[in-house]
Order: structure tokens, then sequence, then C-alpha cells
């Protein structure tokens, strides 16, 4: 017997529990390495979620070393009944909200906010129009396969990153919480206080725009 | 219950990318959410789903019946349908579209009805002149067709063969009756029990 | 804009969907007519794997890591909550 994988990319996310009470008896027991490599393993992660809801990087960081002092304050009295990750990200999530209060930030959400305009993912012109007599809203150009190669190279993967940085900043959160770190909706939704169909949303712009300008870059070097 | 499934070249899912094992262990889903048990069909819905490969499977009870889908949570792999060749549908597809076109053409369509080879079918279809609206639709269907006919892609050429079928006889109900044609035509041809 | 046929997908439509198809929120009906165009469109099966791709090659991004001065601040702090006892 044998079990099938689900349909789609799963990532996991999660951690294990058995490995959150190893980190917490190596941290209890005063081990540097594990909580530097604790530090390391959500730096990324935490700035992200910290940048959501303040209006700077700088002040972003300031955030995540609050947390991380709100985090070792209660790891005496942690219990273990959530994942060690849900929790830190839980103190996180709280020091940036207040943080994000005492700034008067005006729109901490609204770059979260239900988007009005419609934002296309591919541009329009690559489809036939509605007048064509055969196919109505086909493909006028459609993609070519991307070869393997191209899309492994290192380039590639820098590429994405530096379009990533680019992105408006709620589809930056969404997008390298999703698909770089590896978490599930709805813990994006849990950590950003958004919907599913916001999250969702902001995804699909995300990686729309990171695929149309992979597209172009690619289709470039073929010349 | 013993059913058809198409898979890509290695017999690989084409929507789940799974890796079925060839020697015919049972797979079991762990039926998480609707829709994410294992798929196969009924001959007659084989058209839909075309691809590299076709293998006769094997389903195990309880089974749910979909519009172009049966849905069960374990099944095998039995035998792989080697007489299978996609060109081949497409063409067979290609050559239909071309009898449609030539239906809506009358006389003009004459250089078109004798023609038994893609690329002659081409040159010939894109080389009439002077067509109203409806017969320059018709026409351009055969050449769709053949063009994906050409390229072995039996997905869109045995489609385009369905959607002329509508476009000529004026309702949908004629491209379930191409679908179906063309489920006879593939149990004839590669021997689909 | 709705395809001819009315039980059909258009290319600008699915491109539009694809995201809630690869995370598994489309209801059925919709999955299964999402798939049946993979089938008959190439261009759109091309789309759906650079998606895929996109995926792939996102998920090799390695994060940035801590700056040394805030993670030596951290480790003061760590070392001083360990100290006193916590």
């Amino acid at each position: 017997m044998h079990a099938v994988a689900p349909s789609e990319i799963d990532r996991a996310g999660s951690s294990v529990p058995s490995d959150d009470r190893r980190v917490i008896e190596a941290l209890r027991r005063g081990d540097e390495h594990a909580f530097l490599a604790l530090v390391n393993k959500h730096h990324a992660a935490m700035l992200r979620v910290a940048s959501a809801y303040v209006s700077s990087r700088a002040v972003a960081e300031e955030v995540v070393q609050e947390a991380w002092l709100g985090i070792l304050k209660g790891l005496a009295s942690f219990e273990g009944r959530s994942s060690l990750r849900s929790w830190i990200f839980g103190i996180l999530a709280n020091c940036a909200r207040s943080r994000g209060v005492r700034e008067a930030r005006t729109t901490p959400f609204s770059s979260f906010a239900d988007p009005e305009e419609d934002e296309l993912a591919v541009d329009p012109s690559r489809f036939l129009g509605s007048d064509h007599p055969r196919w109505p809203g086909h493909w006028a150009a459609p993609p070519e396969q991307w070869a393997d190669e191209k899309v492994l190279a290192k380039q590639t993967v820098r590429f994405i990153g530096e379009e990533i940085e680019k992105l408006p900043p709620a589809q930056r959160q969404v997008v390298t919480l999703r698909d770089v770190e590896g978490w599930n909706s709805a813990e994006i939704c849990a950590a950003l206080g958004i919907s599913e169909g916001n999250e969702r949303v902001l995804l699909h712009r995300a990686r729309s725009r990171i695929r149309a300008a992979l597209e172009r870059r690619l289709g470039e070097e073929q010349r | 219950m013993i059913a058809y499934k198409f898979l890509e070249r290695g017999a690989i899912g084409p929507f789940t990318k799974f890796v079925w094992p060839a020697d015919g262990r049972w797979v079991e889903t762990t039926q998480a959410r609707e829709g994410s048990g294992i798929h196969a069909c009924h001959v007659r819905d084989l058209p839909y789903w075309v691809s590299d490969e076709l293998w006769r499977v094997e389903l195990s009870s309880p089974v749910r019946e979909r519009e172009t889908q049966i849905e069960a949570t374990r099944g095998r792999l039995l035998e792989r349908v080697a007489r299978w060749e996609p060109r081949a549908f497409a063409t067979a597809c290609a050559f239909r579209t071309r009898d449609l076109a030539v239906e809506a053409l009358g006389a003009a369509g004459e250089p078109l009805s004798r023609i038994r080879d893609l690329d002659e079918l081409l040159a010939a279809a894109r080389s009439l002149r002077g067509l109203d609206p409806f017969r320059t639709e018709m026409v351009g269907y055969a050449i769709d067709a053949a063009v994906r006919a050409r390229e072995g892609h039996a997905g869109s050429a045995s489609h385009t063969a369905a959607v002329a079928a509508v476009a000529l006889r004026g309702s949908e109900a004629a491209f379930q009756q191409e679908r179906e044609w063309q489920a006879g035509f593939l149990a004839r041809s590669f021997r689909i029990a | 804009m709705t395809a001819r046929l009315p039980r059909e997908i258009t290319c600008r439509e699915l491109v539009r969907i694809v995201t809630e198809y690869l995370e598994g929120a489309l209801p059925l009906d919709e999955r299964t007519r999402f798939e049946q165009h993979l089938v008959y469109c190439k261009g759109c099966s091309v789309y759906l794997r650079q998606m895929r791709d996109t995926l792939r090659a996102t998920g090799r991004l390695s994060e940035e890591s801590v700056p040394p001065s805030a993670r030596d601040e951290l480790l003061r702090a760590f070392r001083s909550f360990h100290k006193a006892g916590t």
C-alpha cells in the first residue's frame, strides 16, 4: 500500500513537537548555539511580518529585537500548547501591532485592504478578443516552455529575489511567507491578520508579476 | 471496476504529477477533501483526457461517478494500451474537421475532400479565397486542427473538431456527439475493450 | 469573458484562477473544467508549468540572516536572562 501525495505543491511549514521540546530544553539550559540557530531560522520571516505593521525596515528590525526579549522572558512559562513557531510569531505580531499603533501609522493595513483596481496577471494583448470568430479569449501569443536548466539556475533564483523586493509590500509579505518560507495560508492569515480571500488575491498578484518578469527575462536571454 | 486512465510519459499523473507504480501495486489516497481521490474514466469519456500514455486500471469500490470521470480511493495500473498513439488520433480528428468544413463549403470544398495528407490539407485550405465569414470560420477550424495534428497534440485537435461541429450544426449537442464519435474511434482503433 | 460553450473556461479566465487552482481552493466542478481545459490547450499547460517553475525557483531563495550587531545584542540578552536564573 502506498499513499498518494496530495494534489498540489504542499510545503511542510509547521514545526514538529519533539523538535520544539528539544529546542526549549536547550534554551532553558542556556545553550547559546541553540538560541542563535533559532534566531537565524526565523529572522527573515519575523522581519517580513513586522514590516507589515510598521513604517520602515529599521523600525521592523527594532520590533524583532523587542520580540526576542519578550520571547526570552516568556520562555520559562511556555507550556507547549501551541507550536514554538506560532508562539514566537504571536509575540512578534503583538509587538509589531503595538509599535504600529504607537507610531500612529494611519495605513498599517491599507496595503492589505481589499485591493480596488483589478490587476491583470497577463497583458490583455496576449489573448484573442471577444470578436475572434473561433477562439475568443484564447491565447493569441501563447507562452513558451522554459528550459529546466534556466529555471534551476542561480541567476534565476537571484532574479526572483530582486523581483520580490520590487513588489508592493503586502504582496511581498505574502509571497515570501508562502513561497519562500513555506508557511500555509492559515498561518499567514493569523500572522498578518488578513482573510483567506485577501491572502489569495495578494499571492496571485505577486506570483503573476514574478512569472511575467521571469518570462520577459528568459525571453530576452533567448535573443 | 475496470476503467481507463491517461498519464503523461513515465506513468505520471497529468495534474498531480504523481508517479504511478508500474508494477501494479495498489495506490491509496488519504482522501483529504472531495475530488482528491484517484481519477479514471469510462471509454466514453476518454476524448476529454487524452495524454501520452493510456492505461487500463482497476479501481476498488466504493467508486463515485462524476460527469466525465470516476473517482475512487484505491486503484492500480493493470496494463498499458500499447496501441495508443496520440498522433494517429489527432490526425483522424483533423480529417474529421476537414469533413465538417467540406460540408459547409459545398462545391467549393471539392479541393479539400480527397486529400489524405496533413501538409497537403494545410496548403489547400490556406489557398482558398473569397469565402464568406461562416465558411472562412469552418475552414479556419480545419486549418487549426491540421496544425495541431501535425504537432501531435491530440487534446487540442480533438477539441477543435468538437467545436467545429457546434459551429456547423448550430447546436451545443453537436459537441457531445462529436466526442462520442471520438470515443468510438478510440475504442475501435486502439482495441480498447 | 465566457467561452462560447457554456461549460468551458477561456484561457483568459484560466490565468485569473490559476492561483486558486494551485492552492486547492477551486470548487470541484471548476477544477474539472480547469483540468479539461489543460488537455485541449497547450498554451495554458505551458502557463501552468511556468507558474510551477516559478514556485520551484522561488522556494530556493534563502533569506538573509541576522546582522552581527543585532545578533550580539540578542546574545547578551540571552546570557543575562540565563544568568538571572530564569
